[in-house]
């Protein structure tokens, strides 16, 4: 059977829902659509999906993706146009294309996020790029205690890269996350930096974006198969 | 404030997805193009709220007037309500986020007692006078309706307007005159503007009538202080179903709702004629829908959801008089989307049981039940014309069918109640479970959970004058259930005996129960109906500070000849026939249904000028039990 993969964007009002607000949102966009959807078996079966990563209630992403099963296969346009206009504001679909057979899922495929994170006003730039050139420079072990056990971490084991950049309105902080490891999380790795920076602030979810999920080997290759540099949108 | 809400209170909310405002099907409409413009206010959670067939019926109907505008408002949750008062921030609806003070009309849905302390916190948190009375004309008009509004009485000096009955007509001939006083360039009194909403049919308007009391504290009478006040409001209904608007496409929550289904309802009204229950009085007559236009529907709903699962409502769906050819073809359509059909209760025989085994998508875990009473003698008495025969036969029918539990419903309390009865409910309890293992001879067990809730008497039923049991005896009585039904090998569960208290004072209550809500919320009661957020407590000092008894209310038999706080309030039901029905539930005489036997006089189709409304004459499948 064949699988397709949706790249969408959820963002402004949209950026708001749960992962699981989400996962129903797209099960009835799809179901309203009349694509023939691949259902499970038993009493009450479900539409065969399968998500990327999930996102946080408030963090928007800009290229996130969703792979679904179909009896048959139809034009990509076609495919398409019917599933584009089902979407409540804030989720809006890129594109989509047939997978290849045997590719692997999302899950297997996506090992890093970029997260940009907009640093509130009045943010202190010199101590937040020597927090940068430190998370850069050298390797010595940055503390994180996690708040449910206590058990510490390096939050440095969860970084893959970072910059500083100006933007229009404010700072950016960018933030390449390896995936997987789950020992910190976004709120704690960005709880850390800003401890840090010794600047106030603290982890507010509206500020972030997902910008990329990537495969990182060497180079970058994200799940719709294109080619990518380091921070290249 | 629609920019500041966004940016500013959703990150503090834990489920900020209940105020975006932009579900699918939502209608967002021109604000400066509308010329009467209404929120929806549903006085308790999103999820409560979103799961409700009033709101979606009255939301769709007034959006498809080109000049009216409706928006939908929730009880804010606790962390919403903190957010508001810290920065001093006023309700705002969801569609535009636009504070409430903004509508022309606040209209609030009465689909429960303890709901009542969330509208006076909504009022107040829109900005508006909690008392009508210091209300100006600027102020936006506060309009309630709903089952409740059966008897509104506590709620009078709050609610400018109630609606009595159906909204679908009554609603749009409100919103009519709205429009024509806004087109009217001559300045309008608050008080000018009530008197002529007071000329619509089913319109009650709390302030055109004083009550007096007696020495003893019972009502004694009511004074109209408008010229042309009627001696009584009478209750609106929809005369035919299939030609009123029907929403096909609601709105479908973001945040999980209670229940996240289309809803296909069947038919309004049920004449089985339980005593105990005021739904069955107060939609009366029956009146179904056709099948070609259920079906019609069906696949609309289908279509604009992309729901997973449509629900068959109505009082008592397996009573539709046609539901073979209901049935088949639905099951057709549902089948080809992978949507599953569910029935919100089953009639207790094993007819119904077959039905609901053969419906797709039913998840075979849990049926449920309600033979409310444990006797023989107490159901004759409430008129549940259900038997033990009925109750085992469904039982045996649904564990062959592979269900895996049974949840049983019980009311304790009920009038004439003694120890056999509740021994009945053991003994009830013992036999489920013995045909249960039976019937399912061995390949699975079967898990039985009895939930039983407390009496509460309500208006315009033929047990409006029974009282409540006092408390003491009522948890008494739950205990001794409890260890009955443990005993028997079954769960128990109960619903808290102070909320059921609290229901019974507030649905026989009168005007002086106002000052207990307004004191109850200031002392912080909001969501009485979630046991987590009620406290009793509370609800006592309220009623100490205000000296009001409530057993007064809640415990006390009425005497027929009593003036009832209700009394303006018409449903169409004869007193009559109320007071048959009471003194033939006392000598435990039942009374058939007038679907299928003569008519019992209850009074609606002469006093209402309808006929019941069925789609096949002489039904087959209402005797409740098939050869």
């Amino acid at each position: 059977m064949p699988e397709y993969r949706i790249e969408y964007s959820k963002k402004n009002s949209a950026r708001w829902l749960s992962h699981l607000e989400l996962i129903r949102t797209f099960i009835r966009a799809l179901r309203r659509s009349g694509l023939p959807l691949v259902f499970s078996q038993g009493f009450n079966p479900h539409p065969k999906l399968s998500y990327g990563p999930s996102l946080g209630v408030g963090v928007a992403g800009m290229r996130e993706y969703l792979d679904m099963d179909l009896v048959t296969g139809l034009p990509l346009a076609e495919c398409l146009s019917a599933i584009a206009q089902q979407f409540p504001p804030g989720i809006e679909i890129r594109c989509l294309l047939e997978l290849p057979p045997s590719a692997p899922g999302l899950g297997k495929m996506v090992n890093c996020a970029w997260y940009r994170l907009a640093l509130p006003a009045g943010q202190n730039v010199d101590a937040w790029q020597q927090t940068v050139d430190r998370l850069v420079g050298d390797d010595l072990p940055i503390y994180y205690q996690r708040p449910k056990d206590g058990k510490l971490f390096d939050a440095r084991s969860a970084l893959a890269a970072c910059r500083l950049a100006a933007a229009e309105d404010g700072l950016i902080l960018d933030l390449l996350v390896e995936l997987g490891g789950g020992a910190v999380s976004l709120r704690g790795l960005v709880e850390t930096l800003f401890s840090l920076a010794a600047t106030a602030g603290c982890f507010e979810p509206a500020r972030v974006t997902r910008m990329a999920l990537l495969r990182h080997n060497g180079g970058f290759v994200n799940p719709i198969g294109e080619r990518k540099q380091l921070w290249e949108a | 404030m629609e920019q500041f809400v966004l940016d500013d209170i959703l990150s503090h909310l834990e489920k900020p997805a209940r105020y975006l405002g932009s579900e699918w099907n939502t209608v967002h409409k021109d604000w400066d193009g509308a010329s009467v413009r209404m929120a929806f206010a549903f006085p308790d959670l999103y999820e409560v709220g979103m799961s409700h067939l009033g709101l979606q019926i009255l939301y769709g109907l007034v959006n498809t007037y080109p000049d009216y505008l409706m928006e939908r408002v929730f009880a804010p949750a606790p962390d919403l309500e903190a957010e508001l008062r810290r920065r001093g921030l006023p309700l705002f609806s969801l569609e535009s986020h636009r504070p409430l003070r903004d509508f022309d009309i606040l209209g609030f849905t009465l689909q429960y007692e303890l709901t009542f302390t969330n509208i006076l916190n909504m009022i107040d948190l829109a900005g508006i006078s909690l008392l009508a009375s210091e209300r100006s004309a600027f102020d936006p008009l506060v309009i309630a309706g709903g089952p409740v509004a059966a008897n509104p009485e506590p709620l009078a000096p709050f609610i400018d307007a109630f609606v009595i009955g159906e909204g679908e007509e009554a609603l749009p001939e409100i919103l009519a005159a709205i429009r024509q006083i806004k087109l009217d360039n001559t300045r309008w009194e608050r008080g000018d503007i009530l008197k002529k909403l007071a000329g619509i049919p089913g319109v009650y308007i709390p302030s055109c009538y004083s009550v007096e009391y007696n020495r003893e504290g019972r009502v004694q009478g009511f004074t109209g202080l408008c010229p042309d006040t009627p001696s009584q409001v009478r209750r609106r209904l929809v005369p035919d179903l299939d030609t009123v608007y029907y929403p096909t496409a609601p709105v479908v929550p973001l945040v999980e709702a209670v229940h996240e289904r289309g809803m296909l309802e069947l038919f309004r009204g049920c004449t089985r004629g339980c005593r105990f229950c005021q739904a069955g009085m107060i939609y009366r007559p029956v009146r179904e829908r056709h099948t070609g236009n259920l079906h019609r529907q069906a696949g609309e709903i289908i279509d604009n959801t992309g729901y997973e699962e449509l629900s068959l409502v109505s009082l008592s769906s397996l009573d539709y008089s046609d539901l073979d050819g209901l049935l088949q073809p639905l099951r057709d359509r549902c089948a080809r989307s992978r949507t599953g059909i569910s029935l919100p209760s089953l009639r207790v025989d094993s007819f119904s049981v077959d039905v609901a085994r053969q419906l797709p998508g039913g998840r075979r875990t849990s049926l449920t039940l309600a033979p409310e009473a444990g006797t023989q003698r107490l159901r004759d008495v409430i008129n549940k014309g259900v038997t033990e025969a009925d109750l085992l036969d469904a039982v045996a029918a649904a564990t062959a069918a592979g269900w895996s539990a049974i949840k049983l419903y019980f009311m304790v309390g009920l009038p004439t109640e003694e120890q056999a009865d509740l021994e009945g409910i053991g003994d009830l309890v013992r036999k489920v479970r013995q045909t249960g293992r039976s019937a399912a001879r061995g390949k699975h067990k079967l898990r039985i959970s009895v939930s039983a809730s407390s009496f509460v008497p309500k208006a315009h039923t033929p047990f409006q004058w029974e009282g409540q049991l006092p408390r003491p005896l009522l948890a008494e009585r739950h205990a001794f259930l409890r260890d009955l039904v443990r005993n028997s090998g079954a769960d128990y569960h109960w619903h808290d005996i102070g909320t059921s208290f609290l229901e019974a004072v507030l649905a026989r209550g009168d005007r002086r129960l106002a000052g207990v809500l307004v004191e109850a919320w200031r002392r912080g009661c909001r969501f009485d109906g979630w046991t987590e957020h009620f406290h009793f407590d509370r609800w006592q000092e309220s009623f100490r500070a205000v000296d009001l008894d409530p057993e007064f209310y809640a415990a006390r038999k009425l005497a027929y000849e009593e003036v009832l706080p209700w009394n303006l309030i018409d449903a169409g039901i004869d007193r009559e026939f109320l007071i048959r029905e009471h003194r033939r539930a006392l000598a435990g005489v039942a009374t058939p249904d007038c679907r299928r036997a003569s008519c019992e006089g209850c009074g609606v189709c002469p006093a209402l000028e309808v006929e019941p409304q069925l789609v096949k004459k002489a039904p087959s499948n209402l005797s409740g039990k098939l050869t």
